[in-house]
């Protein structure tokens, strides 16, 4: 797995730091810490201080396993105007890469190069988001990648995901990077499904019952519920307190069509905990 | 125990089977297994020859939709006897069959919605309400050997330890005991055990007195959502069965939790 | 190597995985033999040395470990790559303990396990002119 984790200076990306490393490290991913700044001839010195930081814990969490070999700041080289990058390979890659310019275009530029599949980045409690000074670049970044992006505004571990799998379409991928976010977080797993007026369709009940055998048989603790597509939109906003809530947004999936325009945005800016959206 | 398992071809059903297989390991059950097959009125086919031959037609249609649930969910379970296929009114006939049976616990699936109104219709209805022995409502798969005890003020704790006792005694599981006490707030909070007075205390009195092992005493505080989703790892909750809308029913109606009741 | 090819047996339950892999590395000139079932697979490695195994963890019956553990104590030169839904930092390093040449979680793109495999490849090739 590839994993870029997208910081600044700022304290909601100190303490996502903790999360992502124990992610990587127990996924043995691939991780790229992506620093933006918004100047591009040379790089901040509080950048480079809340990096090295960001590196320690990387490596705290790494129990000395040989997975990354360190990095240091003053191998940063200059690979194009305003991007700089530092990588080392042990048994996985290790980078540490920081770009300057606007946030959004720099992080998804980024993203398609490595071609990642998770984006992670934390952000202010208040619903504006606000992220190295923009206020709902979360959003943006969750609603423009073409990879999963997980939104963390309350460090907490979640002992819940809530996934609102669409489950005609869901994507093996998508699959997967549940069972890796249940087994990193000890979490239970709540499969939402949906329900029309005139009940459940019989090959959407076929495909959850697929779904439930798939993670029970991986032994982890799955339970069912099914809620009214009208209801909807208030039972993820509802969901938000319970856990991580994981949407599967892919271009098949329903749930992008039932759900209002807009409603990603929402789910960010509502969130207590933290969101993740599968692509 | 005699237990009866209704089944249909459907996701509820195809929880509910591999449920009462986990069951049948962990407790002395003898499953039987029914269905009910029931005729569209516009359906309802003449007299002698000709409905016999419409009956037997629809029997074969739910014999072999109940071998096709048994045969995908490849469970381990024993079942005492074929699975029983009756055409006819579910209620009446489920009733019919749990009293001359002599059964003493009825199973089905129900899948867990968010819908209260949903679980007060089941609750309310004639099977629930008229059954001769508990029922267990399966919502979920929850492999746990705990059960948590419900209770809340003015339950009738007498009746869910006995049966309780009565079904499970002889079984690996154990019981936790939960007073919910309603309250809105933004988090689920644990109260000391003396606000669960004196209803939790005859309870766990009971409890220790038919030897059944608690493992631990809790009393809740919050939403009926948030106390729902607390129980969510038992293996069922047992509670009383509901007889009118309250926030102790709304609990057990938000738990993803299978709930038997007693 | 038959003539002068890698061959590769890939062992997943999950017969997506195989059915994404086996044709992709096919067209990149490797001798591929997939199973959904590690007993089944075990019997075959018995028969036949591969020169790289992928193999899930978690399988029902024989575990991906205990499986990845018979191949190398036959085979000890075999490349072992595991592939695993349910990563921890503990299944990680057992399995590195064992000898793997790596690890990678679910999800994963094609190109990332192509480029593990060509590692590998290279690696295999080397010892081989040594």
């Amino acid at each position: 797995m590839r994993i870029i984790a997208a910081v600044d200076t700022k304290s909601y990306s100190d303490e996502i730091m903790d999360y992502v490393a124990r992610l990587a490290a127990n996924t043995w991913s691939d991780l790229t810490l992506l620093a933006i700044q918004s100047g591009n001839t040379k790089i901040e010195e509080n950048l480079i201080q809340a990096i090295v930081r960001y590196r320690n814990t990387v490596f705290e969490h790494e129990e000395d396993a040989g997975l990354y070999a360190p990095v240091s700041m003053t191998e940063l080289k200059e690979t194009a105007k305003g991007r700089w990058e530092v990588s080392s390979r042990a048994r996985k890659e290790f980078s540490v890469v920081i770009r300057g310019g606007d946030a959004r275009r720099e992080i998804l530029a980024e993203v398609a190069e490595r071609n990642a599949d998770l984006v992670i980045l934390g952000c202010t409690k208040g619903i504006d988001c606000i992220w190295e000074g923009e206020a709902y670049l979360p959003q943006k970044i969750a609603r423009d990648a073409p990879c999963s992006v997980l939104v963390i505004k309350s460090a907490r571990k979640p002992d819940q995901i809530v996934a609102f799998l669409d489950q005609t379409n869901v994507s093996q991928e998508s699959l997967e990077m549940i069972n890796q976010m249940v087994t990193v977080n000890n979490a239970g797993l709540k499969i939402v499904g949906l329900k029309t007026p005139k009940g459940v369709k019989g090959d959407v009940e076929k495909k959850m019952v697929e779904i439930l055998k798939y993670y029970n048989e991986r032994e982890i603790g799955a339970w069912i519920k099914l809620v009214d597509t009208e209801n909807l939109e208030e039972y993820v906003a509802q969901s938000t307190r319970e856990g991580m809530v994981a949407l599967w947004m892919g271009k098949e999936s329903i749930l992008s069509k039932i759900f209002a325009r807009g409603l990603i945005e929402k789910l960010i800016s509502n969130t207590q905990s933290s969101v993740l959206l599968l692509r | 125990m005699k237990a009866l398992l209704y089944l249909n071809e459907d996701l509820a059903s195809s929880i509910a089977i591999r449920y009462a297989d986990y069951l049948c390991s962990a407790a002395d059950v003898q499953l039987h297994i029914i269905h009910i097959e029931e005729p569209d009125t516009r359906q309802q086919a003449g007299t002698g020859w000709v409905r016999r031959t419409w009956e037997s037609g629809m029997q074969e249609t739910g014999a072999q939709a109940v071998k096709r649930i048994i045969r995908t969910e490849n469970v381990k379970c024993h079942f005492a006897g074929p699975p029983k296929i009756i055409v006819g009114d579910k209620e009446f006939e489920t009733l019919r069959e749990l009293r001359m049976g002599g059964f003493d616990l009825y199973m089905e699936g129900h899948i867990d919605t968010s819908s209260t109104d949903d679980f007060y219709s089941i609750v309310s209805s004639k099977l629930y309400s008229q059954a001769p022995c508990p029922t267990l409502m399966i919502k979920n798969l929850t492999v746990s050997q705990t059960a948590a005890i419900f209770l809340a003020n003015a339950v009738d704790y007498q009746r869910l330890v006995t049966r309780f006792h009565d079904l499970f005694h002889n079984s690996k599981f154990d019981a936790d005991i939960i007073y919910f006490k309603s309250s809105e707030q933004s988090e689920l909070t644990f109260m000391d055990i003396s606000e669960g007075g004196s209803i939790l205390k005859e309870t766990e009195k009971l409890l220790k007195h038919t030897g059944i092992p608690v493992n631990k005493t809790s009393v809740l505080c919050g939403t009926p959502e948030q106390a729902g989703d607390f129980l969510r790892n038992y293996a069922f909750v047992a509670a009383n069965l509901p007889v009118r809308k309250s926030l102790r029913a709304e609990v057990l109606a938000h738990t993803p939790a299978s709930v038997l009741f007693c | 190597m038959e003539n002068n090819k890698i061959s590769i047996l890939i062992l997943d339950d999950e017969p997506i995985v195989s059915k994404r892999l086996k044709p992709s590395l096919e067209k990149k000139g490797y001798l591929v033999e997939t199973f959904t079932e590690s007993e089944a697979a075990l019997k075959r490695v018995k028969e036949k040395k591969f020169d790289i195994v992928i193999t899930d963890l978690k399988m029902e019956g024989l575990s991906g470990m205990e499986f990845l553990t018979e191949v190398k104590k036959l085979y000890p030169d075999t490349e072992v790559i595991v592939i695993t839904g349910f990563a921890t930092m503990d299944t990680a390093k057992e399995s590195f303990q064992k000898g793997i040449f790596d690890f990678l979680a679910k999800p994963f793109k094609l190109g990332e396990i192509t480029s593990v495999i060509q590692r590998a490849e290279e690696k295999i090739r080397s010892n081989s002119q040594s």
